[in-house]
């Protein structure tokens, strides 16, 4: 056995960032609280158990810590080995649940099985393969990004925002774009590439939303149109596109400084806000938690982030580091789009919050990237 | 090799390089990395960039347009009132003559129906109403409105298997009558589709009846003003009704409709009124009121009482007040002989007595028994104006049923028409002894032969004995006003005279079998509208009791304008058919 030196002998659980996996699991008991008081009184109301998504939460938090020690046991260079493996498993199931998956407010993204009360959604675990793939491609460039090598990790990202696009799922798309832009930033890219990219993106998109104006077929559905509108003007359809930020920013500047506190907010009570246990459950925390409410959760994300970035900077190989940039991309867009959606400042996209929204896939996934993120930290010591 | 820390030599990056590191240290390698960093520099920026803009964001919604957004929830709360039970209306047997259930209502969310049409094409034939008229409804840009109320659950029950999306149903009140729509309509009164009491008892106990509304604040869906579960704030429940004890006998006042129906179809009068009073108390037994539908050829339960509401002038029946009187104040006996002419000046006018040619010689019973209305007249002059004025009053003329001169005991009711004595002129008095020129309600003239047939103590008519509160404790209405009017020697003299009357007067189909009958006959022209004098067109009225010994129940029949105008042909015989089978049904032993 070929050991290196004795300070390396010593485990790697000594210089795990620990307060990374604390603040990801008091993020994800604040997520529970806030899932049960947006979903208790309807619960309530149909006769079941006023507790139930609450308690399903629970299991997601209990599954998502797991796979985060577990993640955090294995040695991240592992990852990397098998990151082309992981990659291909998940495109091949993005492709599969275009034809098996179940429809769930117009788009086909999750996986129904046997036996279980909730879904699987692919997209989601396709961030943490793509995370990984790409970190990895780019590493094993060295991060020396000529134009072909970005080519190709522009193909790496085609590949699923293409997939998510038959779906659709334009919110998760754009997670790919966040993950993508700051992985190859990150990597080296060059930033003449970078401009030119960024305008072919902006191009192709404002084409997408105006492809039917120009004689081509409507690429985008009506809903994802009507929400864009009803985002650049908000007093356009205040009964539908508009009708979810209008009601949830009632919900967050109710709130007001100390919030209605829990389970008496009259719009989380009422149901007002729509996906308001998923995407809009920001709503809930402003509502019933007020300003001192959200100031700490977003100092907790604060925090998370620094943290991140203290072990992105401090990782000892290159596919450390972009891993941990993908995922610190991958958290602060989310986190931004979710919460700046939620007060009319990005537009309506399907994106949850991340530890706090509920769902299983995402809850699993986060907490697996916040594995990551430690794992990588505990090995800064290794070469 | 060593997984779990993963030293693997074949995958360390740094290996290509030109010079292999031997130290490690934690910020290491600075290379490229520390190129990098500036790069997760700017990210951070760009995370930290994102943060304040949701903090500033955060402000404006937070604090900024804090007071808007809480005006926007208000709207999300509604207070509703939730009405109490109405009371329940009950016989003097306790039973229910009018109580509340619920009905269920069939109304729809327009913002939530999927297909206008198609719902509209299959409601129509279930509710039975035009396919058009429900689409239009259904097509309307409200969260709810009505299709159909007061539905009958089994059709209900077809509507809501149906399933269709947007259709809701409300359980309202609804008022029960259980003796039927039409019993007892006349007394009951009815309530409109919102509970509201039209008329009857239902109108006029209408603060005792309502129920006590309670309230309670729901919260309500942004779209379509659904409540929402479990938004009860602030509830107060509300309290039931009282319920009103009448006085009415059931089975006698369905008897009482009965024949008054017949009566009205066989006699052709436009209405007829019957009453039945209970001696001692002067409590209403029964009391029908008929319409006569010509055009259709039916007699059905009046919507209102014309026994309180309707006055006419008493005509002879009015002659037992006069007499009574005079005997009252000794001014007169019963044998005392009148020299009887045919033809009499009072004041400037010369009245006639109907129908006889020649003066005759008549006892004060036989003026009462052959009512003429010369010797009543006589009679009259000895009591005058005031003594006259005094003692219609005193039987309760003049004055709502309820003994009071301001306050009616009955919705619509009218006191008539009697002047104060000082307005008396001419042939006043005259015409006001044999019942002209006054006017009363058949509920006035029960109550004054009461008085008679109660040994002279006058009662005021109760319809009403008393309530029970919501809380179960039972009220009753203050009755003990009453007043001797005649002595009981007088009240005993007059049921003797009354006898006679029946015995070999006008009023011989009064009789009834068994039972000494003690009554009087009057038939009354009707005063013509907007001018002097009287019509061709009659109100019958017949006016009783029995059995005459011991009186327990007084009789008023008053029939409008019959065929056959003379009340000894017409109103007699109804007052014997309601005596009788009353008699019998109060189990009243038969005295002869």
């Amino acid at each position: 056995m070929n050991l290196p030196l004795r300070k390396e002998l010593r485990s790697p659980l000594r210089y795990a960032d620990y307060s990374l996996g604390l603040v990801a699991t008091l993020l994800a008991l604040i997520g529970v609280a806030l899932n049960y008081s947006s979903t208790w009184r309807v619960l309530e109301f149909n006769g079941q158990d006023p507790a139930t998504y609450a308690k399903r939460q629970i299991l997601f938090v209990a599954i998502g810590i797991l796979v985060m020690i577990g993640a955090t046991f294995l040695d991240y260079r592992l990852y990397r080995d098998f990151a082309n493996q992981a990659y291909l498993i998940v495109m091949l199931a993005l492709v599969g649940v275009l034809f098996f998956g179940v429809e769930r407010n117009g788009a086909r993204a999750w996986y129904e099985l046997p036996g279980l009360t909730f879904q699987i959604q692919p997209a989601e675990f396709a961030k943490v393969a793509v995370v990984i793939a790409l970190a990895a491609f780019v590493a094993n460039k060295d991060g020396n990004l000529r134009l072909v090598t970005l080519g190709n990790a522009f193909l790496m990202l085609a590949v699923p925002l293409g997939l998510i696009y038959l779906q659709p799922d334009l919110g998760t798309m754009l997670v790919f774009v966040a993950i993508g832009m700051g992985v190859l930033l990150v990597a080296g890219a060059q930033l003449k590439h970078i401009v030119v990219t960024s305008l072919i993106g902006i191009v192709v998109v404002i084409g997408m939303f105006n492809s039917d104006n120009l004689g081509g077929p409507a690429l985008l559905r009506e809903t994802q149109e009507q929400r864009l509108t009803a985002f650049l003007d908000p007093t356009f359809d205040l009964q539908g596109a508009s009708y979810n930020v209008n009601q949830s920013q009632i919900a967050i500047g109710a709130g007001g400084l100390r919030g209605q506190g829990w389970l008496q907010g009259t719009q989380t009570n009422l149901n007002l806000v729509p996906e308001q246990e998923t995407d809009f459950i920001f709503t809930a925390l402003g509502e019933e938690f007020g300003f001192i409410g959200i100031t700490v959760l977003l100092l907790l994300y604060a925090y998370m982030l620094a943290r991140m970035w203290f072990v992105t900077r401090s990782s000892k190989d290159l596919f450390g580091t972009f891993a941990c940039v993908g995922a610190l991309s991958m958290f602060t867009f989310q986190i931004f789009q979710n919460i700046g959606m939620t007060m009319g400042i990005m537009p309506i996209t399907g994106i949850p919050l991340p530890f706090l929204s509920h769902g299983g896939s995402s809850t699993v996934v986060a907490f697996g990237l916040i594995g990551l993120v430690i794992n990588i930290s505990a090995r800064k010591h290794l070469a | 090799m060593n997984v779990f820390t993963g030293a693997r030599q074949s995958q360390q990056p740094r290996k290509q390089t030109a010079e292999p590191k031997t130290t490690f240290h934690i910020s290491e390698p600075w290379g490229r990395v520390g190129y990098r960093s500036k790069r997760v520099g700017w990210l951070m920026l760009v995370a930290i960039g994102a943060l304040g803009f949701i903090a500033t964001r955060l402000l404006i919604v937070q604090v900024v347009d804090r007071e808007q957004h809480l005006g926007e929830i208000s709207r999300h709360i509604t207070r509703s009132t939730i009405t109490g039970e109405r009371g329940n209306i009950l016989a003097r047997d306790g039973s229910f003559l009018a109580t509340t259930d619920s009905a269920i209502t069939i109304g729809a969310n327009p913002r939530l129906i999927v297909s206008a049409q198609a719902t509209a094409l299959a409601l129509a034939p279930i509710l039975n109403m035009p396919t058009q008229k429900i689409y239009e409804l259904l097509s309307k840009d409200l969260s709810y409105v009505h299709l159909q109320r007061e539905v009958p659950a089994h059709i209900a029950d077809r509507v809501s298997a149906l399933e269709l999306p947007g259709i809701e149903y409300r359980e309202e009140p609804d008022r029960v009558y259980p003796n039927g729509n039409e019993f007892a309509r006349n007394l009951l009164g009815q309530v409109d589709r919102d509970e509201k009491p039209l008329n009857g008892i239902e109108l006029q106990f209408a603060d005792l009846l309502a129920g006590q509304s309670g309230s309670r604040a729901d919260y309500v869906a942004a779209f379509d003003s659904v409540k929402l579960p479990g938004g009860d704030l602030n509830y107060e429940p509300p309290k039931p009704g009282y319920d009103i004890e009448t006085t009415l006998h059931a089975p006698i006042q369905r008897l009482v409709e009965e024949i008054l129906k017949d009566a009205v179809l066989a006699s052709g009068a436009n209405w007829a009124t019957a009453i039945v009073l209970d001696v001692p108390t002067a409590e209403v037994l029964a009391l029908a009121d008929i319409d006569h539908f010509k055009e259709s050829g039916q007699a059905r339960v009046a919507g209102a009482s014309s026994a309180y509401a309707k006055q006419f002038e008493p005509g002879s029946v009015a002659k037992t007040f006069t007499i009574a009187a005079a005997i009252e104040e000794g001014l007169t006996w019963p044998d005392e002989l009148f020299n009887v002419p045919h033809l009499y000046q009072y004041s400037d006018k010369p009245f006639r007595e109907p129908y006889v040619y020649e003066d005759r010689e008549l006892t004060v019973t036989q003026i009462l028994s052959k009512s003429s209305n010369i010797g009543t007249i006589q009679i009259a002059e000895r009591l005058g104006p005031d003594q006259m004025y005094h003692y219609l009053r005193a039987f309760g003329l003049g004055q709502y049923s309820s003994g009071d001169r301001d306050n009616p005991s009955f919705p619509h009711e009218t006191r008539g028409k009697l002047k104060p004595p000082q307005d008396w002129e001419g042939i006043d008095l005259a015409a006001i002894s044999f019942g002209q020129g006054v006017s009363v309600t058949a509920i006035q003239i029960a109550a004054a032969y009461n008085t008679i047939a109660n040994n002279g103590k006058y009662k005021p008519s109760s319809l009403v004995r008393g309530f029970v509160t919501s809380e179960g404790a039972s009220r009753t209405m203050d009755t003990s006003f009453g007043q001797e009017v005649l002595s009981a020697t007088t009240a005993k003299q007059m049921r003797a005279m009354l006898e006679s009357v029946v015995m070999d007067g006008t009023g011989k189909r009064a009789a009834v079998e068994g039972y000494g009958v003690g009554g009087k006959t009057g038939t009354a022209q009707k005063p013509l509208i907007d001018q002097r004098g009287y019509g061709d067109s009659y109100t019958t009225i017949f006016a009783g009791f029995a059995p005459v010994e011991d009186p327990k129940v007084t009789v008023v029949v008053v029939l409008d304008e019959p065929l056959e105008y003379k009340a000894g042909f017409t109103a007699a015989p109804v007052f014997s058919e309601i005596a009788a089978r009353t008699l019998g049904i109060l189990g009243v032993p038969k005295t002869r």
